[in-house]
């Protein structure tokens, strides 16, 4: 749902930018996603892989609290990049090919994807796009929709609109394997 | 008669074998005028050579093994004004390959000469037939050549490009894309529009058909370039070609005539020399051909060849003998009964690695050694022994001609794939991997495909590829994924089922109430130990499927069935499973059963999901003991496993945990056969080839939803349901 939503967002919102970092496996889809937007923005994640500079073990929709100035610098800098990035594959088109086609083959690449355009990590905006990431990472987000786990692995809470709603035993032995978990639909989750 | 008396010189020497002589030093050199019209080099040269006992062959064209087969591909007729030329190298070639062994039959001091001659006499004999065919057929053949060929026919069945830089003069290559590349030449840029097929044929990942690999060639090694479409040749115009005119290969066609057009206009506009070229375009086309069409006035040579070429390439082996498969990914032997497979790989540490690549081959060595005698053909009778081996082992123990292509596996830091859990792939190893994972790879390498399900079940439900914008479910999903445990699919369950398992565990030093439990004479205790040997539903359904279920505590005093087993499955649907769980744990100092109830229920559509729970529940009903010991224990460190009994029983204190296989083979009677037989289309390993050719396209392509076989994935395997 996550991506098709993004890609429902994306046509509908021309002036935000979506920037997502994912990887593939034979096993899983594992992704984050900032939905930056001039007024608002949102977070999702459903594995916390690429969680800087420590591991956080809440799952779902996030929302930012708090927008301060290095929040507008990196809203411009995804816009101008994003804008860069349209034109190229404008361009492409013109020749019959676009810029995801030349991008080529990502399966189980870690990936980002600006605006629909992925990027592999053997392009030169890779680093780029990995800083503001990082950035992006650093503001002050909030659960708003997902589940949360406790330190301890027993349990874990279910929160709705930022409210906790139940807070459920959390069977480790069933749902864990060799430091990797899975649960809701969420994962895989990194216990360290 | 005249005509066979070569054949039955051979046939007199294969049964007087007493001693050969080969005289050292010897040289013959065989010049074969081929009459390109392109830039192919005007002469061929074969050397033969007598070093150190042992007979040399040297074609000097593309380090091609000397093989009849090969010989013939080089006197394919291009217009009927070439036919007399062709026909006449045909002829010199056929009598030399004949002269030759007698020449090496009659002159026969020398001992050292016998095994190298043996091998290739016996393979002569069984092709003296398709000689001797053609000897007959050779008048039938001049007045079956029919009307004269118009000059520069359109081929009609282009299977190959052949684009060569002399380097002669400056040009440069951007990034290609599946079909085209912008490249900057002295005349001013152009597009040149590559072909590849889909890298449906695993076997092949490692050569040329990537762009990384297609601009170094050019730009940097100046070799040629080759462009396969292997589909296009077994499914349009091979022997057993489905249909020419069916919507895809017309589809094909209208390409690679498209594609020709365009590269032959960009080839008159260079300057002279700029870029050698050479189109083969011929059915079976490789390098040496004569490089013009092929039409239906040729019919009869082509067909002869395309017969020896598939016999001699397809043909089982017989005990003694050995080929190195098409394309050189593998070479084969069958010493015995039994087959031998070698890869050439070269591990490769990248920098921060200690681990070398000699100590990457000792542990898969061991690896091998644990796996290789249970890849057993389906009749039980013969095995397959997969023999990893480095270049530098291949050099010493192999010939020319039975060298297979290196291959080279990166040994990459354990960090390399993050903490994602993944050790390996086919081109990168960690120093980590495990052995099943390791099997995976190789048989990747010599040719069988995933069969695993592509859709992401660890994803957001409904979750996109990031490129194609197609979710996970129909990426990928014409491939047909199988119930039977496959080690391409689920390379554990594979792995474990087809070997004899035997775990020693024991309890903690320090953990009293497990001991207590392994010795108790109580029928608690006795069930405890049945549950702790069991595996745990989590361990059989997956990570990502687990994901899917809810866990909750059953009352102790609920009533119990099946009290003696770990698990009671209760029901078990399409995509649904209910049962309850007996998971070990502790209350207070005692060891204690805690009874779980999991409910398991697929979303609509997760067919990966629905697959794992349906194989778990298989699993699960077979009772087979945990693989592993149970997380409360540990594995008995420096016992001998194999002095223990071949049961699940505590014995010296210590649990063992047996499960006998419940596979016969680590590979499906058509894996097999594919590994021993190659990719020939109806090389005897029954529809597994047709199948792996929807193993890597998506479920809405037209190709899948009009072509995908009737098949289930267990059929394709030649396994039963």
């Amino acid at each position: 749902m996550n991506t098709l939503f993004i890609l429902l967002f994306l046509s509908l919102s021309a002036h935000s930018s979506i920037l997502q970092k994912v990887r593939s496996t034979p096993e899983a889809s594992e992704s984050q996603a900032f939905f930056v937007e001039k007024d608002s923005a949102h977070y999702q994640k459903n594995t916390n892989l690429f969680d800087q500079p420590r591991r956080d073990f809440a799952f779902g929709t996030f929302v930012l609290k708090n927008r301060n100035s290095s929040y507008a610098s990196i809203q411009a800098h995804l816009k101008a990049l994003g804008e860069q990035f349209r034109n190229s594959d404008k361009f492409l088109k013109t020749k019959g090919m676009s810029f995801n086609e030349l991008s080529g083959e990502v399966r189980h690449l870690t990936v980002f994807v600006i605006d629909g355009f992925t990027v592999k990590p053997d392009s030169k905006y890779f680093g780029e796009l990995d800083k503001l990431f990082a950035q992006l990472q650093t503001l002050e987000w909030k659960l708003r929709d997902g589940y949360s786990f406790s330190k301890d692995f027993l349990s874990v809470e279910k929160v709705e609109k930022e409210k906790v709603l139940v807070k459920e035993t959390f069977t480790e032995s069933f749902f864990c394997q060799k430091g990797m978990c899975a649960y809701r639909g969420y994962g895989p989750i990194y216990r360290n | 008669m005249k005509s066979l008396i070569p054949f039955l010189v051979v046939l007199a020497c294969l049964f007087s074998f007493s001693s050969f002589a080969v005289d050292e030093g010897i040289r013959l050199q065989w010049n074969c005028d081929v009459r390109n019209r392109g830039d192919m080099p005007k002469k061929k040269n074969i050397t033969v050579t007598v070093e150190n006992g042992r007979v040399v062959y040297r074609p000097d064209i593309f380090s091609m093994p000397f093989r009849p087969a090969n010989i013939f591909r080089i006197v394919k007729p291009r217009t009927n004004a070439e036919i007399p030329n062709c026909l006449r190298n045909f002829t010199q070639q056929l009598n030399y390959a004949i002269n030759l062994h007698q020449r090496d039959c009659t002159d026969r001091t020398n001992p050292l000469c016998r095994e190298e001659l043996e091998g290739h006499l016996k393979a002569e004999i069984r092709r003296s037939k398709f000689y001797q065919k053609y000897r007959t057929d050779l008048s039938a053949v001049e007045s079956d050549l029919g009307p004269a060929l118009p000059e520069s026919t359109p081929s009609p069945r282009p299977t190959r490009v052949l684009i060569r830089n002399t380097g002669s003069k400056s040009s440069s290559f951007g990034p290609a894309t599946a079909d085209t590349a912008q490249a900057s030449f002295s005349s001013g840029p152009r597009t040149v529009r590559l072909e590849r097929g889909r890298n449906t044929d695993n076997s092949a990942m490692s050569s040329d058909a990537t762009e990384r690999r297609i601009q170094d060639y050019i730009l940097d090694n100046h070799e040629a370039l080759a462009v396969e479409y292997p589909d296009y040749r077994r499914r349009c115009t091979g022997n057993s070609a489905i249909n020419e005119g069916t919507p895809w290969c017309r589809g094909k066609k209208t390409r690679f005539d498209r594609m020709l057009g365009q590269l032959n206009e960009l080839f008159d506009a260079l300057p002279d020399g700029t870029i050698n070229r050479s189109l083969s375009l011929i059915g079976t086309g490789d390098a040496l051909s004569c490089l013009l069409p092929q039409t239906s006035g040729v019919a009869s040579i082509e067909d002869l060849i395309r017969t020896i070429n598939r016999r001699t390439d397809c043909e089982s082996l017989e005990p003694g003998d050995e080929k190195l498969v098409p394309g050189g990914a593998h070479f084969l032997r069958r010493p015995d009964g039994n087959y031998e497979a070698t890869l050439n790989i070269n591990f490769v540490p990248l920098a921060g690695v200690e681990m070398t690549g000699e100590q990457m081959h000792a542990k898969v060595r061991d690896c091998m050694a644990t796996a290789n005698p249970f890849f057993k053909a389906s009749d039980g009778r013969s095995n397959l022994n997969i023999l990893i081996k480095s270049p530098a082992e291949v050099a010493r123990d192999s010939r020319p001609g039975s060298t297979p292509t290196v291959r080279t596996i990166s040994i990459v830091p354990e960090t390399h794939f993050g903490t994602s859990g993944v050790s390996g792939n086919t081109a990168e190893f960690r120093p980590s991997f495990d052995c099943p994972g390791m099997i995976h790879e190789f048989l990747h390498h010599l040719g069988l495909h995933d069969e695993y399900h592509e859709s992401r079940d660890g994803s957001q439900p409904g979750q996109l590829h990031p490129v194609t914008g197609r979710s996970y479910q129909i990426e990928n999903g014409c491939r047909l994924t199988p119930t039977y445990p496959s080690v391409m699919d689920a390379s554990f369950r594979a792995y474990n089922s087809a070997r004899p398992n035997k775990r020693v565990c024991e309890c903690r030093p320090t953990d009293a109430s497990c001991r207590n439990t392994l010795l108790g004479s109580a029928p608690e205790d006795a069930r405890i130990r049945q549950y702790m040997a069991t595996q745990s539903p989590g361990e059989v359904f997956g990570l990502f499927t687990t994901s899917h279920c809810t866990v909750t505590d059953v009352p102790d005093s609920a009533p119990m069935n099946e009290p003696d087993r770990g698990i009671n499955i209760q029901e078990a649907g399409q995509g649904m499973v209910r049962l309850e769980w007996r998971s070990i744990g502790y209350s207070g100092n005692k060891m204690k059963a805690f009874r779980k109830q999991v409910n398991c229920q697929c979303p609509a559509g997760n067919e990966n999901c629905i697959r794992k729970l349906a194989t778990g529940v298989i699993d699960l009903r077979k009772n087979t003991p945990s693989y592993d010991c149970n997380p409360v224990m540990q594995v008995a460190a420096g016992v001998d496993a194999s002095a223990y009994p071949d049961a699940t029983q505590v014995v010296d204190g210590r649990l063992v945990q047996y499960s006998p296989p419940t596979i016969p083979s680590m590979i499906a009677p058509n894996q097999f056969d594919r590994i021993i037989r190659g990719a020939c289309p109806d090389g005897g390993s029954g529809t597994y080839n047709y199948c792996r050719e929807f193993a890597n396209i998506p479920k809405d392509s037209a190709k899948c939803l009009s072509m995908r076989p009737g098949l289930t994935a267990n059929q394709c395997l030649g396994v039963n349901e």
